[in-house]
């Protein structure tokens, strides 16, 4: 069980990606642009965050660089989840990298069954090296 | 010396004149005389008296007194003036001495007196005096020279007699002396020592006429220096010598320093000698030597003196015949003796009846004979010795004793000495022939030389041809024979009728000339010409000269045919060497007409063809390809008769040397005579070099030298075409160069921009005047650059490795500084070593399609964005659906749903690969390229495969290699390429069959092998494989689905790592597909 904030502007999305975490146990927060999601961590705590890229107001590499900022904040891992193209994922690879990304995922190449169990993987990883 | 006395004395008492006269007439000696008898009359009034007078019957004037002031003394010349008897008084006294003794004196006239007695004239006093004297005085004067010269007359007469008995005696003792003794050294000592004291001489000296010798040299001398002797040489044929012999008398030399004596004064002036009285001593008319006397004061010989001087010289001359006579005996006695002794000839003398009588030494040695064998038998005596013939002795010595001399020759029995023998009759004293006397000769050192000369002539391989003093052959040797085809016999005949007169022998001089030439004892030579046998022979003459005198002469032949022929071809060569140099020089010359101006260079190289080929005429004809003629580009002279054009295929030799590709000719016959050839560059014919003359035929030599102007030229007309080619590129190149749209930028070795476009100037905004000559970086300055390059710039790169970079595209800071997107294609140009010489660089502006491109870009990311979210949320709730997470679903429903799910992945991936083809053709691909372990690629395909294969009955297999290097690729895109790859083989195989995949490391590179085993794809299939839709169209491709574009974005990938990738494929078989990637070696230099 963890808590995990997800950062993503669909609502679909959301409600999807909520429902299968929350099947699988987890308490979801949710936030669906970036400003929201820095209200959230003011007075929440994930043990996850999974990011989204595209969003209105502030993007997912800005909220990146701000909780990476934060010394609260920058230890949480983070899974970045986009629907951007291959190449463009690439372009932004180093970028992501260098920001401490646990996981870049394309949202569509993915089945919510698989972006819990790579969630899960991080979060254990996480742990153990805490 | 007399004081002059006081003019004006009163005249004399005649006490006073008794006194003198008794003193004049008691004077005892004639100095004594002439003193009183000048005081005498000096006493009688005389202002100045000088008298001179004889001291011997017919001698000179030698005494003289003189009473006259010392500046005057010894003015008078007595020697000369008087001494001669024959002038007068009166003239002497008007003399210009007289005179001026004269005006000294203040006198007023002079007179002379003659001392005189009847007959002879013994002298003069001459007076001088201040007025005349009066008649008183004038008697005495007169009486006192009478009484004068009647003392002096009786004085001289006195001496006379004495002089002649004391010569005499000393005359006599001399020729005792001289004559009682035959040794000439004793002669001539002893002459010299009476002469010396007889003369009273202070030296004397005899010389003698050496035999031989062309001077007169000092034999022997008494009071003469060393050095007088050593020295003093007469030549024999001096004037000197020659006056001597000419004069009957001996001769005096009053004064000999004054160089009488012809170049010996300087010696005899060193001597102190003054005077010499010199007698010749002769041997019948001959003059051999003479008799010297010096005085070192002046004298004057006597003539007493002189004869006495002449009678010793005859004297010395007899007894130096005498002596010389007996030297001359002693010396032949000995001779006769030694002569005996040292004679090598040996002398026997045989008796009538055969018994040696007597023997020289030589006999005894040369015939071993000793004097105990006197008497024997000679014949016994020497058998055991010689080879002899007895016979022939006995016949020998018959004709001897009858009065012939006969001549033998024998050998020794041991062969090592030869004898010739001459047998002559020996006659006593009354003639009688009384034995034989043979005279015996060794020969053999000259019989060993016969020997020698036999076998050098046997053996000389010149003719040889040996002569009398006549031009008589005496031999002949065979070659000699051989060489001038001589058949009949030569020997005695003259040479010069056996080499004359023969029609085919030719000299090249007079031989009879030569000959008499040789006969004097020249070396000549002469070369003669044998028609017959076309023989070149050179002779040479030499005399055989004996004792200085020629006795015959030798004449060598040789064969010099050979020779006269090797120099005959050499000339020819030289000759011939001496034409190609010259044709080499004018072909050089060929080679210094350089230019692109071709009417000018043609018309030079016709001028030079005409010199070398000896044409006055000659054209260059060219081929026109679109005309099918050769034309007449140019012709020397420009009004020739070449025609201007030449159809191909026409009989004319122009046109047959460019069919040919060969020389053509004109036929002999034909004038002017035409020779083409044609002119070829490499294997293209350009066209043909034509000459013409009216002279000779061309030969083939003059083919070769047109052929090679003809290379000449073609290279020249290559060069000419070449060059307007270059021209030509150049312009349209420079057209392009200014006119584009697109910057180019051409740049040197160091990356200095040499050359700058007005487009560059449009995109920089440098204007070329500036841009040359700067750094190409400073001009087009790269802000950012989109090139996935490894660190070297695109300039070192082209420069320094020699790549060509395309299209990278730049964004560019201009002179202003604003940015420009730009694309910039990189080429080094190289020389043609393969060196890069320089760079050029094509600059577009790229700025407008690259905001364009943007816009496409952000609109596919946007599109794509949008299409997959809502593709998402059906994979999503379907996969969750499918899971069942929110109830169960029936059959059909969960196998309609899957349809769904598998429909929208379907729809997902064509998203995808048209994203992957637009990002490509839009080259923003961007590839982190990392040291990738290949295997853990592939485990992580091969997982994600292994359902889908295992579903299809197919297995994976990957055959691992050992310690597989790394390669250089992002991660993500190698996992696309193997994912598509295997993906392909799993769709594309046979159920129950293996998809393969291995390894090889090639060089630098990893090859990467995706082998199936299925249907295989045709030939025609596999050109369109990696085009995009390339789709292919067979039975199982339905059901294997895709979009098309798989093989298209992997190509494209490989290609982006810089890698290959192709197929291989067997129809019902499977294919292969392989890629490859580089293998990386070493950290890479961006991490």
């Amino acid at each position: 069980m963890a808590k995990i904030l997800l950062v993503e502007d669909d609502a679909i999305l959301v409600e999807m990606y909520q429902a299968k975490f929350e099947l699988e146990g987890h308490e979801v927060r949710i936030a669906t642009n970036g400003e929201e999601c820095l209200t959230i961590l003011r007075e929440f705590e994930p043990e996850l965050i999974l990011l989204d890229i595209l969003m209105p107001k502030l993007n997912g590499f800005h909220v990146l660089k701000e909780i990476k900022k934060q010394p609260g904040l920058r230890q949480i891992p983070v899974i970045l989840l986009t629907n951007l193209g291959q190449a463009e994922v690439d372009m932004n690879q180093e970028l992501a990298k260098a920001l401490g990304v646990s996981d870049y995922l394309i949202k569509s190449h993915h089945t919510p069954d698989e972006v819990v169990a790579k969630a899960v993987k991080v979060l254990k990883h996480h742990r153990k090296s805490n | 010396m007399h004081k002059p006395a006081a003019p004006g004395l009163a005249a004399p008492s005649l006490t006073t004149l008794d006194t003198m006269l008794a003193a004049v007439r008691q004077a005892a000696t004639h100095e004594d005389l002439l003193a009183r008898l000048a005081e005498g009359l000096r006493t009688a009034g005389a202002a100045g008296v000088a008298v001179a007078a004889q001291a011997e019957p017919e001698g000179p004037y030698r005494t003289h007194e003189q009473h006259l002031p010392e500046a005057q003394q010894g003015r008078l010349a007595y020697d000369d003036l008087l001494g001669a008897h024959q002038i007068e008084l009166e003239p002497w006294l008007n003399r210009q001495e007289v005179q001026a003794i004269r005006q000294e004196l203040g006198a007023a006239h002079a007179e002379g007196l003659w001392l005189e007695v009847p007959e002879r004239r013994l002298g003069a006093a001459v007076t001088f005096d201040h007025q005349l004297p009066s008649a008183e005085q004038a008697a005495l004067r007169h009486i006192l020279v009478q009484t004068a010269a009647d003392r002096l007359h009786t004085l001289v007469l006195n001496q006379t007699a004495q002089a002649t008995a004391a010569e005499t005696t000393a005359f006599q003792r001399i020729t005792q002396a001289i004559t009682g003794t035959l040794d000439l050294e004793q002669v001539a000592s002893t002459l010299l020592s009476h002469s010396q004291m007889l003369f009273k001489a202070d030296a004397a000296s005899l010389f003698l006429i050496e035999a031989g010798s062309e001077q007169l040299s000092i034999y022997r001398a008494i009071g003469l220096s060393d050095r007088y002797l050593a020295n003093l040489r007469v030549d024999r044929r001096s004037a000197t010598m020659q006056h001597l012999a000419g004069q009957t008398a001996p001769v005096q030399i009053y004064d000999a320093t004054s160089g009488a004596i012809s170049g010996q004064g300087e010696l005899i002036r060193a001597e102190g000698i003054c005077s010499i009285l010199v007698a010749q001593i002769r041997s019948g008319q001959e003059l051999i030597g003479a008799l010297c006397l010096y005085s070192k004061t002046p004298r004057h010989f006597t003539n007493a003196e002189v004869r006495l001087s002449q009678s010793l010289a005859e004297q010395a001359s007899v007894a130096f015949a005498n002596a010389t006579l007996h030297t001359n005996l002693l010396q032949a006695a000995n001779e006769v003796e030694q002569t005996r002794n040292l004679m090598e000839d040996g002398l026997v003398v045989i008796s009538n009846t055969g018994q040696l009588t007597s023997f020289n030494p030589a006999a005894g040695r040369l015939l071993e004979l000793t004097a105990d064998r006197v008497n024997q038998p000679f014949i016994d005596l020497i058998k055991a010795k010689l080879v002899f013939d007895e016979t022939e002795f006995t016949q020998a010595m018959a004709q001897a004793q009858s009065g012939q001399t006969s001549h033998a020759t024998f050998a020794t029995i041991d062969d090592s000495q030869y004898f010739d023998a001459i047998y002559s009759p020996y006659r006593n004293s009354s003639g009688q022939t009384v034995g034989v006397l043979v005279n015996i000769r060794d020969i053999t050192s000259l019989y060993l030389e016969k020997e020698k000369l036999q076998t050098i002539q046997a053996h000389l391989q010149h003719g040889l041809i040996m002569m009398n003093e006549l031009g008589q052959i005496l031999e002949c040797n065979n070659e000699w024979q051989q060489l001038f085809d001589l058949d009949e016999e030569v020997l005695g005949r003259s040479f010069l009728e056996a080499m004359q007169d023969r029609a085919d022998l030719s000299f090249d001089q007079d031989l009879a000339l030569l000959m008499a030439g040789v006969l004097q004892g020249k070396r000549l030579m002469c070369y003669a010409h044998f028609g017959r046998r076309g023989r070149h022979l050179q002779l040479s003459f030499g005399p055989v000269v004996r004792r200085q005198r020629v006795v015959g002469a030798v004449a060598t032949a040789r064969d010099i045919t050979p020779l006269i022929e090797k120099t005959v071809e050499a000339n020819e060569m030289a000759a011939k060497a001496q034409r190609h140099l010259r044709e080499l020089s004018q072909l050089a010359d060929l080679s210094t007409i350089v230019g692109f101006n071709v009417g000018g260079i043609y018309k030079k190289y016709l001028g030079k063809i005409m010199g070398l080929l000896e044409s006055p005429a000659a054209s260059i004809y060219l081929y026109e390809p679109g005309r099918q003629q050769l034309i007449r580009r140019q012709a020397q002279p420009a009004d020739g008769n070449d025609p201007e054009t030449i159809e191909l295929g026409s009989r004319h030799v122009v046109a047959q040397a460019f069919a040919t590709r060969q020389d053509a000719s004109s036929d002999r016959e034909q004038t002017p005579h035409q020779l083409a050839t044609p002119i070829m560059h490499h294997s293209k014919t350009l066209g043909v070099l034509l000459v013409s003359r009216p002279s000779a035929v061309y030969s083939d030599h003059d083919a070769k030298l047109l052929r090679l102007a003809a290379t000449r030229l073609a290279v020249l007309a290559e060069n000419a075409t070449l060059y307007h080619d270059v021209n030509a590129r150049r312009e349209r190149w420079e057209a392009v160069f200014r006119f584009t749209e697109e910057g180019i930028i051409i740049f040197d070795r160091r990356g200095i921009i040499v050359g700058f476009n007005p487009a560059s100037t449009e995109i920089t905004q440098w204007p070329a005047a500036e841009a040359i000559g700067q750094p190409f970086d400073k001009i087009v300055k790269t802000v950012s650059t989109e090139h996935a390059g490894l660190g070297r710039s695109p300039l070192a790169r082209v420069l320094g490795d020699g790549m060509t970079i395309a299209k990278t595209e730049q964004l560019i800071e201009g002179q202003a500084g604003q940015r420009i997107w730009t694309e910039v294609s990189y080429s080094p140009i190289f020389d043609d070593t393969g060196r890069v010489t320089s760079g050029i660089a094509i600059v577009r502006n790229i700025q407008k399609d690259r905001e364009i491109d943007e816009i496409k870009s952000d609109f596919i990311s946007i599109v794509s964005h949008e299409l997959r979210t809502p593709l998402t949320a059906i994979k999503g709730f379907l996969s969750m659906v499918l899971k069942q997470d929110f109830g169960e679903l029936g059959d059909k429903q969960f196998h309609y749903l899957s349809r769904v799910y598998q429909s929208n992945q379907r729809m997902i991936d064509l998203v995808e690969d048209l994203l992957d083809v637009s990002y490509i053709e839009s080259g923003k691909v961007n590839l982190s390229i990392n040291p990738v372990a290949m295997e853990n690629v592939l485990s992580e395909v091969v997982s994600e495969l292994a359902g889908k294969g295992a579903a299809n009955q197919i297995m994976i297999r990957v055959k691992r290699m050992k310690r597989l290097p790394l390669v250089l690729a992002d991660e993500t895109r190698l996992h696309q390429i193997l994912l598509n790859l295997v993906d392909n083989a799993i769709k594309y195989s046979m159920p129950g069959t293996e998809v393969e995949v291995e390894f090889h490391v090639q060089g630098d590179e990893l090859t990467t092998t995706v082998a199936d085993h299925g249907v295989g794809i045709t030939k025609s299939q596999l050109d369109r494989l990696f085009t995009k839709f390339g789709r292919i169209y067979n039975p199982m491709s339905i059901q294997a689905g895709g979009s098309g574009l798989g093989l298209y974005i992997v190509k494209n990938l490989v290609e982006s790592h810089g890698g290959r990738i192709w197929v291989t494929s067997q129809e019902g078989r499977g294919s292969k597909f392989r890629f490859t990637l580089p293998i990386a070696k070493q950290l890479p230099l961006l991490g």
